[in-house]
């Protein structure tokens, strides 16, 4: 970093020449208690909610019980560094984060400062953590798409700009992998003009999987667009606590300017133990599953702060998709039931379809985009209408065969086309598809070009029909993304594709 | 917090009863001088932490420790305290008694800080210039903190009034961050 000494010189002598007439005023309380990152402090009468509170040793904490003679604080250091007698002052300010475009690239922990030894972000606006959601008014439907590149998610299960989809299973299933995808995919809007900035929320987690995830969005690219507040595993429960409101603040300042932002919070599980965790040290009533009585409220007013903005506020949007990570399958748990009330919409991971090699590991039946169907293209509306009914007869449909009952010519079909389409629908991790490319791949699928192909060979068939296309229909892949419709011209351009090309692929 | 406000019910009883008797300083003192004993020597709290022993001997054996300086309020007070096994809220009693008494003599307790040491005109003078200020009886705490480099730093009850160098140098500090 260059050092402009000029600068600093003229700061230091603006701040020397005020430097005899100050005398600094504020109020100050005396720690009664300290311990497991929480604190109890006498005085500070006048401190607000959600408040920073400086300590000695240049810890801060945040008070959130406000009680008739004693404020309770949650502490952001080390509870060590602190005693029972320690002066606690006011700052007169709630927990801040800084803002903007000098955060992309960064990993940040949920106060904004940066973990990634690249130096000071480069950023002069700060916006408090907690942010009233926007009302109704303010906002607009959801209608621009927001492409994951996941054929699954992008045909079935369509996730709008501004809208708030739920990814929800059990350990392993590749939530993670689904909302990296996502944000890999945003490299194109940024290619396009559209651009789609994302933050990616890490609660809890190990800190050798966060440095996993920002390495792979590194290599793909997507760092560029992307910021990552981490607060690992390892850090108090406080900044597990606060994490995800720093980084829809983060979102927001870009909705806010019109442009549109994406933000995963990788986990909320995660996060609703550490909220249990201080709440229980707080010595606030427990509840259902010891969780205090006002968890609902936890979420609810974090992911209502995911909105489309009316045009007259510049029509930005931000879009969260929140993870939740269920035990044994179980969606009817207190957390899980919470958010899938408050979210439009969940994608449901399965554990026996991700062991059986259906990856992403979507489980159509209860999987559901509650407005994201407004803002899918028309051309993909089209031909994924029938799918998911067809999908989910298929699945019926296989069970029975399994009996291994005599089945009439429609059943077999059925079942044949079934099984390609489950095949086409599978896609590999960090391989994000264009749109144009799955209307493609998917229409053909659905319009039978595929079955009389073996089913071991749909993957291989996939991959070298959308290179054919990309090569020699390049102007019908541009007129799908550009008409967003599926005229009779760009079928019959499709029909001759997949005929030339199923010609030199059989032979 | 319940314990606290336990203290603050046990510390209003003992300053209404201390004020009808008009034993209000004696009373006080008696429970400056046990928080004292309690807060320096750890084997006596350990001694009333003990089961083995009852609450009217350890009652009785206090009695004795304090000699002329226990009071009957105190005493009784701690007796009670001890056969319900509230003796570790003490302190708190201790402190909303303290507030209570200082709200009744409408006195300000005030901590000067200061890098040197004061000699006794110069607090005489802090106490007469901060007495016609605030139209308050004012006690003076002085307290040395070679930190703060210069100037002094006042701090009455919940408010704190840095005129210090250090924390001028603290706040450009945070004005270059």
């Amino acid at each position: 970093m260059e050092i402009k000494t000029e600068e600093i010189r003229n700061l230091l002598k603006a701040e020397i020449e005020k430097f005899d007439l100050e005398i600094d005023i504020s109020e100050v309380g005396e720690v009664l208690e300290v311990g497991d990152g929480v604190a109890r402090v006498s005085g500070l009468e006048n401190v607000m909610s959600s408040e920073l509170v400086e300590l000695p040793n240049n810890v801060f904490g945040m008070a959130l019980n406000l009680e008739e003679d004693n404020v309770g604080l949650v502490l952001f250091g080390e509870s060590e560094n602190i005693k029972e007698g320690d002066i606690a002052k006011r700052t007169n300010k709630v927990v801040e984060v800084p803002v903007g475009e000098g955060m992309l690239g960064r990993v940040v922990n949920p106060l904004g400062q940066p973990i990634d030894g690249k130096g000071p972000i480069q950023s002069n606006e700060t916006l408090p953590i907690e942010r009233k959601a926007l009302g109704v008014l303010q906002r607009q439907p959801v209608k621009e798409p927001l492409q994951t590149g996941l054929k699954s998610i992008d045909s079935m299960v369509p996730i709008g700009r501004g809208q708030r989809e739920l990814i929800i299973g059990d350990r392993q299933t590749g939530k993670t992998a689904i909302a990296i995808d996502a944000i890999i995919n945003q490299k194109k809007t940024h290619e396009l003009g559209s651009p789609v900035f994302c933050i990616y929320v890490a609660i809890g987690q190990k800190a050798s999987t966060v440095a996993q995830v920002v390495s792979q969005l590194e290599t793909s690219g997507a760092m560029d667009y992307t910021i990552v507040v981490a607060a690992n595993a390892s850090d108090p429960a406080p900044m597990q606590f606060i994490a995800p409101y720093s980084g829809c603040t983060m979102g927001e300042f870009f909705r806010d300017n019109g442009r549109h932002a994406l933000v995963v919070y990788d986990d909320l599980s995660k996060h609703s133990q550490a909220y249990r965790q201080m709440s229980l040290l707080l010595r606030r009533p427990p509840g259902r599953e010891a969780f205090p009585g006002d968890v609902f409220y936890l979420h609810s007013r974090l992911l209502e702060r995911a909105s489309k903005l009316s045009n007259s506020l510049g029509g930005g949007s931000l879009t969260a998709l929140p993870i939740i990570e269920t035990q044994e399958g179980d969606v009817s748990a207190y957390i899980p039931t919470n958010v899938i009330s408050i979210t439009d919409g969940q994608i449901y991971l399965e554990t026996n379809l991700f062991n059986s090699g259906v990856r992403p590991a979507i489980d159509v039946g209860i999987s559901v985009s509650r407005v994201g169907g407004n803002a899918q293209i028309k051309a993909m509306k089209k031909i994924a209408g029938m799918l998911r009914l067809d999908l989910a007869q298929f699945r019926e449909l296989e069970a029975f065969a399994k009996f291994g009952s005599d089945l009439d010519k429609s059943t077999q079909q059925q079942l044949t086309r079934g099984q390609r389409m489950v095949e086409i629908l599978k896609q590999d991790q960090y391989v994000p598809m264009s749109i144009e490319n799955q209307v493609a791949m998917i229409w053909a699928g659905n319009s039978g070009y595929l079955d009389d192909i073996d089913l071991e060979n749909v993957k291989q068939f996939e991959s070298e029909f959308v290179a054919y296309l990309e090569n020699n229909y390049n102007s019908t892949l541009s007129e799908i993304t550009a008409k967003g419709e599926l005229t009779d011209e760009i079928i019959s351009d499709l029909k001759k594709s997949v005929n030339e090309f199923k010609k030199a692929f059989v032979s | 917090m319940r314990l606290n406000q336990k203290g603050k019910q046990y510390g209003e009883v003992i300053f209404k009863a201390s004020k009808k008797l008009g034993v209000l300083e004696e009373v006080f003192t008696s429970l400056t001088i046990l928080r004292e004993l309690l807060k320096k020597d750890a084997l006596l709290r350990g001694f009333f932490n003990t089961r083995q022993i009852d609450s009217h001997k350890k009652a009785a054996i206090l009695d004795n420790i304090m000699g002329n300086h226990s009071h009957p309020i105190v005493s009784s007070l701690f007796e009670i305290l001890l056969e319900r096994g509230d003796h570790m809220i003490f302190s708190s009693i201790y402190f909303w008694f303290k507030r209570l008494r200082l709200q009744e003599l409408d006195i300000l307790e005030i901590s000067v800080f200061s890098s040197d040491n004061f000699d006794e005109a110069e607090i005489e003078f802090i106490r007469l210039s901060l007495e016609s200020f605030l139209s308050k009886n004012v006690i003076i705490s002085a307290k040395t903190d070679p930190s703060l480099i210069g100037g002094i730093k006042l701090r009455m009850g919940n408010l704190l009034l840095d005129g210090t160098i250090r924390g001028q140098l603290d706040r450009i500090k945070n004005g270059l961050n």
